[in-house]
């Protein structure tokens, strides 16, 4: 890579971005006039707010039969309206008054009860006020009662509890601003970024300048690596700006909301300032390489917004755990780009600086912005996403107009997904509540493999090739069986290794056991297979390696859409803790199909693997028998080889049963 | 020699149609100070095979050497040897020409001092001077059509390659496109050029490749296909070739 091209088509970029309006407001306008005035306004009307309720009557009801001395009281106090009302509960809930206080009798015990509407603010404020009379009356009782008992009223009070808060209020303010800053550093950041990774990609395919710098003499890992400087570039002046405003609003005291910045005052030192200012730069770096990744699938402006969002929602989602109590940055949370982010700002507000921590943010944000800038320079150079000749998804719901295609468009294929994930959100878990083993059938298939068929069909799909319906030969199915055995290795290791690293949540990936030990419904063996084992992988795999994968094939260089398809198995299992090893059996699934060009072999390495897991959850006997499945600790080095052994050979037989087609061709 | 294709051929997939041979395998020869004319309908494939040749799009089969350069082996050193302007290479509207220029120099590995000498030509060749630091976007289209041929010549490549070059353009703006390449080809340039404009062909060039639904039917200069044929309009030449490969 030359770098001078680089900084050529970098001072370029920035010139043509500065001159963008849109940019400027997002990157400069927003943070230093929207900000103050939002703020200034907001902290004002609430002020405002908590004066007005303070200075209102209470309009109140109480029950006849109260002491006269409390009634004396409350008339006594001038923030109370009394009205007299039939039914006062009635009224409290149209709203006719705020409170309304009465009493009961109970076991001889005299009950004041206030009735109160805890969702209205003036409803809130009488029912204090309202105990706040109740107290008072309370201890005139007890002196009252100790006066005449002759006992001093020294007894109520044999000690007195205060608490004392050493946080000072730098600390205290830290703690708040440290929750909320993040949050609006991300969200402004990813803004800045927006506008200009949309118009220097989808922007510039527009505008038919791409062709224009394509007859250029520079490589195009040049051209994404200066434009890729210049949205890091916006993003990073884009937070600072926003910190710099934001820190000035809550110094300046422009602002007061409410009691806040009586309790709290602004207190990060110029040393803290500077690591802030710092781990902006990783979080540049990392939101610009994922917004510029997806806007270069996009054909126009328009598209690449759409596509923007969600990666806007997906940054923003991780952002909220500095909100979370009791989530501290430790060295795995470290590793988590965004999520290191935010709690790093508030380890930084709260005046901690833990230098190891921060060098694992900065190295995890950087190294995934350049695995996105890595897979993005691979698709940066295939022509569909160049020139966008991918065709938009079309819905046509007559199916005459339907033109027969062999595959699924990539874009119609994800839809489909959605769909099936949706549906198992909102049908799947709720049949699988009432019973898990109709749930179950009814989830593998007539939630997967039905929308799958029916779309097939509308579609006017060709099944065989689409879901890869081709013979194979015997080498290609015996690799098949001694992969899907030796698979199960991998998943307990990966499983193993994920609780040494979240020990806490061991009671999680346990809860997983308890969803295929269905010992206790007294299922025959055949029957659970067939739920278990035979479902999954006739269903799942028409789904994941046949439509998805036979789509985002035409799409993606084959490694790709081999791991693409296996993190979308990973994800369809809705639980956190099975994301990474069901991700990385889907991985060898595809690639069953990816290298031998059938899906039998892979619906079969599905059988195999679910068979053993069933049988080895729900017959101990078993289990105890091949004590290397065990998830209680690691698996034994002899285990280990074992499986391993059987994988090699597997892949080996699966390698040998393509011996003769070029891999490329196998697909095709 | 200056141009020659190796069997070269582009293949599209579509989800409608599904396979498109866009180019077939094709063979021509273009030779120095030529200037060549590739004609055609819409769709016939002359974008395509000239996105080829400007490196654009990479081939499915084939190849082809420009200036004894191949262009699967030697891109980099293609670009530098060849202008491309088409319908599609727009300009940054939000930079000036003068600026756009020392852009596009800079990327060339133009020297400095050497950009200055070579813009300052361009402008005064093209009469350019009064709007060389006004926003591209706020050019008028023969303006904006002027700054594309600075483009294009910027680095003072030996073959030019211009695909629809005067399409959408008025008469006026038209006319500077011909004489540009007039002069180019007097200059010693060698022009490939596609158009759908019969006339325009007719008025330019040397020899005429027709081309048709991704097949070259036939290279000549125009008086032997007018001979071949026994027509004296292209259109009637074309159509004819049409009629027989059909």
């Amino acid at each position: 890579m030359n770098w001078k091209k680089v900084s050529i088509v970098y001072r370029k970029e920035i010139k043509d971005t500065l001159r963008d309006k849109r940019t400027v407001m997002m990157m400069i306008l927003v943070p230093i006039l929207l900000y103050p005035m939002l703020f200034m306004i907001m902290g004002q009307l609430m002020t405002a707010g908590a004066k007005k309720l303070e200075a209102q009557d209470s309009i109140i009801a109480i029950n006849n039969s109260l002491p006269e001395v409390l009634i004396q009281m409350i008339r006594a106090e001038e923030k109370f309206d009394i009205q007299d009302m039939e039914n006062p509960v009635e009224s409290l809930k149209a709203k006719e008054i705020q409170g309304f206080l009465t009493r009961t009798v109970d076991a001889d015990t005299l009950q004041f009860v206030v009735y109160f509407d805890g969702a209205i603010d003036k409803s809130r404020l009488c029912k204090e006020r309202l105990t706040g009379i109740l107290n008072h009356y309370l201890r005139q009782q007890q002196e009252k009662l100790l006066a005449q008992n002759k006992v001093d009223i020294s007894v109520l009070e044999p000690f007195k509890i205060t608490s004392e808060n050493i946080a000072p209020p730098s600390r205290m303010g830290g703690m708040l601003l440290g929750s909320m800053i993040p949050l609006i550093l991300i969200v402004t950041m990813v803004l800045g970024a927006m506008y200009p990774a949309i118009d220097l990609t989808a922007g510039e395919k527009e505008r038919g300048t791409l062709e224009t710098i394509l007859t250029i003499p520079i490589q195009r890992l040049e051209l994404l690596f200066g434009k890729f400087l210049t949205v890091t570039t916006t993003a990073f002046i884009t937070g600072l700006l926003n910190l710099a405003s934001m820190i000035l609003i809550y110094t300046s005291g422009m602002v007061q909301i409410g009691k806040i910045s009586e309790l709290m005052k602004f207190g990060i030192t110029p040393y803290g300032l500077l690591w802030l200012i710092l781990s902006l730069i990783p979080f540049a770096l990392f939101i610009s390489a994922a917004i510029i990744s997806v806007c270069l699938f996009a054909r126009s402006f328009k598209e690449a917004q759409n596509f923007v969002t969600p990666v806007y929602l997906l940054i923003m989602f991780p952002s909220f755990i500095a909100f979370m109590p009791g989530v501290e940055l430790n060295r795995t949370l470290a590793m988590i780009p965004v999520v290191n982010i935010s709690l790093l700002f508030r380890e930084i507000f709260l005046n901690n600086y833990p230098l190891e921590l921060i060098v694992f943010t900065f190295i995890s944000n950087s190294f995934a912005a350049m695995l996105f800038i890595i897979v993005v320079v691979k698709l940066f150079h295939a022509e569909s996403v160049l020139f966008g000749e991918n065709q938009p998804f079309r819905l046509s719901l007559k199916r005459s107009q339907i033109k027969r295609a062999p595959v699924f468009q990539p874009s119609s294929a994800l839809l489909i997904f959605a769909l099936v994930m949706l549906l198992l959100f909102y049908i799947g878990s709720y049949a699988q509540m009432k019973s898990i083993t109709w749930g179950l059938i009814i989830t593998e298939w007539g939630l997967i493999a039905l929308p799958v068929f029916l779309f097939i069909w509308f579609f006017k799909i060709d099944p065989k090739q689409t879901l890869h319906m081709h013979q194979t030969n015997w080498a290609a199915y015996l690799g098949t069986i001694f992969t899907g055995i030796g698979a199960l290795g991998v998943m307990i290791w990966v499983s193993r290794f994920q609780m040494e690293i979240f020990p806490e949540y061991e009671e999680l990936v346990k809860s997983i056991e308890k969803i295929l030990n269905i010992s206790n419904t007294h299922l025959p063996p055949a029957v659970g297979l067939f739920i278990f084992a035979l479902s999954p992988a006739i269903c799942e795999e028409v789904l994941f390696r046949g439509i998805l994968l036979s789509s985002l094939r035409k799409y993606l260089p084959g490694w790709m859409a081999v791991v693409f398809v296996g993190f979308l198995f990973g994800l369809f299992h809705v639980h956190l803790f099975r994301i990474i090893p069901t991700a990385l059996l889907g991985i060898l699934f595809t690639y069953i199909v990816f290298r031998t060009g059938s899906i039998w072999p892979a619906m079969l390495a599905h059988f195999v693997n679910n068979t053993l897991v069933y049988l080895l959850v729900n017959f101990p006997s078993l289990a105890e028998k091949l004590p290397w499945f065990s998830d209680e600790s690691w698996p034994t080095l002899k285990a280990t080889l074992i499986l391993t052994g059987l994988m090699v050979i597997g892949i080996g037989l699966i390698e040998i049963s393509n011996k003769n087609k070029k891999p490329r061709q196998a697909l095709s | 020699m200056m141009i020659a294709t190796d069997n070269i051929s582009k293949t599209f997939y579509d989800s409608k149609r599904g396979e498109i041979h866009a180019v077939c395998p094709t063979n021509i020869v273009i030779r120095k100070s030529e200037i060549f004319g590739l004609l055609g309908p819409n769709g016939a494939g002359k974008t395509t095979l000239l996105r080829m040749l400007s490196t654009v799009l990479s081939p499915t089969t084939g190849t082809a050497t420009i200036n004894r350069l191949d262009l699967l082996k030697n891109q980099e050193q293609i670009k530098k040897n060849i202008g491309f302007l088409s319908g599609n290479t727009r300009l940054y509207g939000r930079l000036s020409p003068r600026e756009l220029l020392n852009y596009f120099g800079a990327l060339y590995e133009i020297p400095p001092p050497q950009i200055k000498i070579r813009t300052t030509k361009i402008f005064d060749m093209l009469d350019m001077w009064e709007f060389i630091d006004q926003r591209i976007e706020k050019l008028s289209t023969g303006q904006t059509q002027k700054t594309s041929i600075g483009r294009t010549i910027l680095h003072d490549p030996p073959v030019y390659i211009l695909d629809e070059p005067t399409l959408g353009l008025d008469i006026l703006t038209g006319r500077t496109i011909i004489q540009f390449i007039r002069d180019s080809a007097a200059q010693g340039k060698t022009i490939l050029f596609s158009t759908h404009y019969m006339e325009e062909a007719e008025m330019l060039c040397d020899r005429i490749g027709l081309m048709h639904e991704g097949n070259i039917l036939d290279v000549d200069t125009l008086d032997n296909l007018k001979r071949k044929k026994n027509a004296s309009h292209l259109a009637d030449i074309f159509l004819a070739y049409i009629e027989e490969a059909a």
